[in-house]
Formats: C-alpha cells, sequence, structure tokens
C-alpha cells in the first residue's frame, strides 16, 4: 500500500499542541499501513520507547519504510490506533501490577469495543504486547462483564472456550502431528499390557 | 498473533481478567476451563461470610462488594447477585433447598485450594434464622462429615441466639487447625447458656484455640471470666445488657 493511499486514524487537529504534530507510519502484519499522532503513541510504551529510539525526524518518518509491526493484524491494529488518537494527551496509569478495582469504561471505549469476541480477544493481546495499559484495562473489564450471570456452558460459547475434554484431544492431535509413531507407541504399549508383559523394553 | 479465545491470553491478562470478577462469576469460570481452574485456586478467597437472615442466605468472599444471595422462592431456591442491596441476575434452581445449595456452595469455595481458610463467619440475624442444622438431621450429618474432611479454618467467627449452634459447629473443624475465636452470643438465658457452655468447654476444638474475641450479656461473664483468662493465650470480653423481649437491630449485629 502507498503512502498516500494509507487509511489516517481520525485525528483532532486542535488537540496536538503544534511541538507534537508529527505523525508516524506503521504497517500491520497484513500490509495495511497507519500513522499515528506521536502524542497518541505516547499511549503505547512499546511503541514510544521504539520511536524514541529509532529518533526518526519528520522527513524520515516520510522517506522511510513505515514501521512494521509483524504480531498484530490491520483490524487489530486501526482498533488500537483509534483508541490511541482519542485518549491521546491523557494521563497514563502507572503499571504497577496491581489491578484497578474500579474501571469506568467510557462510551468511546464501549462503541470502540463493541466487536465481535475473536476481535476482542485480538485487542487486548494487542494492548497487553503494546503495554498500553489504559486500554487493556478497559478491554480485560469488558471480558469480564461478559461473564456476568452465565451459566459454564454459555460462558465457554462466549469466551470461545474448549472444554477441558476438546483441549486434550487437540493436544493430543498435535502431538501425533508432531509424532506420528507416538500413538503406535502407545497403542503397542497397552497391547502388550493386556497381554501381561511387565516391561515394554 | 494466534488469539483464538481468551486461554490463548497471556497469564497476567488471564489473572486481570479473572480479579475484575466477581465472586460467584469467578465460581463459575472455574468450571470452564483449567487456566481458570488455576487461576481459583492462586486467587481462592481468604475469607467467607454466611449471613442467615430469615428466609436467605448471603455469601460474601473476602470484601468483594457483590454478595451471593440464595433465597427461598416457593418450592425452588433463587440464587442471585446483590450489589447495595439490589438483588440481580437471579436463576431458580427447583427441587434444591437454599441452605443446603449455599452451603455445597461454600464448601466448594473452602475446596478450591489446600490451603486454609483465614476466616469462616457465620452470622444469624434473627433468633429464628435458619442455620445450618436446620437442614434436618441427615442432612446436617453428612454436612458435618463433609467440612470434617476438608475444612480448614485459622479463625471462626460467628453471631448466634443459641449457644449450642457454636457447639455444633465447632466440632465441623479438626482440632488444632482453628486458632482464633471471635463469637457474640445474643441471649441472655443464663441456665441453658451455662449448660452448653460447659459443653463447649470440653471440645478439643475450642482447646485447641489460642485467641478468644467473645460477646455476650452481662449476666453471663463472671461465671467464664476466669475460665477464659487462663485458657486463652489473647482474650477479650465485651459485655452487654440485654433487654429482653427486645427486637434487635441490624446495626447490633456487626461482628
Amino acid at each position: 500500500m502507498s503512502v498516500e493511499n494509507a487509511p489516517v486514524v481520525d485525528v483532532d487537529e486542535a488537540a496536538i499542541p503544534v511541538e507534537k504534530k508529527m505523525y508516524y507510519r506503521f504497517e500491520s502484519n497484513d500490509k495495511k499501513e497507519f500513522r499515528v499522532s506521536e502524542l497518541a503513541i505516547q499511549q503505547s510504551e512499546t511503541l514510544n520507547r521504539l520511536v524514541e529510539a529509532m529518533g526518526y525526524t519528520s522527513e524520515d518518518v516520510e522517506n522511510k519504510p513505515a514501521i512494521a509491526i509483524e504480531n498484530i493484524d490491520g483490524k487489530t491494529l486501526k482498533l488500537v490506533f483509534q483508541w490511541c488518537e482519542h485518549h491521546k494527551g491523557e494521563a497514563i496509569p502507572v503499571d504497577d501490577g496491581s489491578v484497578p478495582k474500579i474501571v469506568e469504561i467510557p462510551e468511546f471505549d464501549a462503541k470502540l469495543m463493541d466487536i465481535d469476541n475473536g476481535l476482542l480477544f485480538k485487542l487486548i493481546w494487542a494492548a497487553d504486547y503494546l503495554n498500553i495499559v489504559q486500554l487493556l484495562n478497559v478491554s480485560c473489564k469488558k471480558v469480564a462483564n461478559m461473564a456476568q450471570g452465565k451459566t459454564p456452558a454459555q460462558l465457554r460459547r462466549v469466551y470461545l472456550l474448549p472444554s477441558d475434554e476438546e483441549d486434550e484431544a487437540a493436544k493430543r492431535a498435535a502431538q501425533e502431528a508432531q509424532d506420528p509413531r507416538a500413538r503406535e507407541v502407545e497403542e503397542e504399549f497397552e497391547e502388550r499390557k493386556r497381554q501381561g508383559g511387565n516391561s515394554f523394553f | 498473533m494466534h488469539t483464538k479465545n481468551i486461554a490463548d491470553l497471556n497469564m497476567d491478562v488471564m489473572e486481570k481478567i479473572f480479579s475484575y470478577l466477581n465472586v460467584a462469576d469467578r465460581l463459575i469460570c472455574s468450571k470452564t476451563n483449567k487456566d481458570f481452574r488455576y487461576l481459583s485456586k492462586i486467587k481462592k478467597p481468604e475469607t467467607i461470610e454466611l449471613i442467615f437472615d430469615l428466609s436467605e442466605i448471603r455469601m460474601r468472599l473476602d470484601s468483594d462488594p457483590v454478595m451471593i444471595n440464595y433465597r427461598k422462592n416457593g418450592e425452588t431456591c433463587s440464587v442471585g447477585t446483590v450489589l447495595d442491596e439490589l438483588v440481580n441476575q437471579e436463576v431458580n434452581h427447583s427441587g434444591y433447598n437454599y441452605i443446603k445449595l449455599a452451603l455445597i456452595n461454600m464448601h466448594s469455595f473452602l475446596k478450591m485450594s489446600d490451603l486454609p481458610l483465614k476466616t469462616l463467619s457465620l452470622v444469624a440475624k434473627y433468633g429464628r434464622c435458619n442455620l445450618p442444622w436446620h437442614l434436618g438431621i441427615r442432612r446436617l450429618k453428612e454436612f458435618s462429615k463433609l467440612m470434617q474432611s476438608s475444612l480448614q479454618v485459622e479463625e471462626f467467627q460467628s453471631v448466634v441466639f443459641d449457644v449450642q449452634h457454636v457447639f455444633l459447629m465447632l466440632k465441623w473443624f479438626q482440632p488444632g487447625v482453628l486458632t482464633r475465636l471471635k463469637l457474640v452470643f445474643r441471649s441472655s438465658k443464663k441456665s441453658y447458656f451455662l449448660k452448653w457452655m460447659k459443653k463447649i468447654n470440653k471440645l478439643p476444638q475450642w482447646r485447641a484455640a489460642t485467641s478468644l474475641e467473645i460477646e455476650f450479656a452481662v449476666n453471663i461473664y463472671p461465671t467464664f471470666r476466669r475460665d477464659f483468662c487462663l485458657h486463652f493465650k489473647t482474650y477479650t470480653a465485651h459485655q452487654y445488657i440485654f433487654p429482653e423481649n427486645i427486637e434487635l437491630q441490624d446495626d447490633w449485629l456487626n461482628v
């Protein structure tokens, strides 16, 4: 995707101080490009450190290739940057490992997170990866709210969770795919046991 | 990035989500998959409080503002959550006695980990409250057996109107595990109290405890003062004048 065609996340020009008006270009793993203001990037500790380390000037930003974020797809990254742009300039909570007990989900965030659950989990993953503390707090709170008053079966559907049996079966399948001899060995072992052999070897 | 479901998130994030859940939902989550089961073990409650009202029981874990409410609803038992006195998300369970269901759930919380619970608190709000032994003799025996095998509690707190209840409840605990007792007796019938207190005094669970905080009517206190002083390493007594035939207010019942 060319720089000209790159989607630009909505930006409130008036809210950006003049000296901070620099836009970085990022590229998702599916080659979608985004322009994000320097102030918005500060919400992400990871990206903030990255751009500081790169020391780009305004010319570099335009002339050098977009910064690749290889672990996150375009759909998720768009949500992340929309959130960062909306909350730019806001105080960033200190991540001391504690969990804030009371988290209010602002209206904008609630609308932004009105997405399917799979995408919501990707958003949480991205917020954690990019170290966006407040986005992680509100998205985790949203996921916790989804559990309210559900039965275990309903919750498995909501959280897209496999049951213990399905989980085990998937693990076994993955193991077998890695080592096709494993099942044969296991069957041989069971057979010998049935025949009364004490030792497999 | 290969996140397909919540279990693909890293454990710190799962723990954060789990921390936002209220106790009732934590219990449900622990039944869904092994990661949540693990989290429910490491984040098990330290304190369980059961408040017995006339036809409902409320359970609070730790200092969670959300309580689980078990209430008799005709022939069914309604289970819901309570926040600021508002009951919501009620689900009806037919064929269940609400006391039994509350106690079974309490037992589930106790089983979450091998670590001992810090505090178990049972509070009767009125003299006529359905405390656990109203389950009936057979069920109570079953429950006592269940509790004896799993109840590891350091501190037991209780507000009771009938001193016999303390005798029955103390027998749930393995002798030696319980170290602190905090009891409030809301009764002033001296002869009855003395009879049961003598029995309590002989229980190994009582003898093994080292700390006692007790509140009872002023007419009963002198009989036991010497015993308590000699037996417990730490001992505090609060006395009150019990006006006969008076309806108790809720604020009397804060342990």
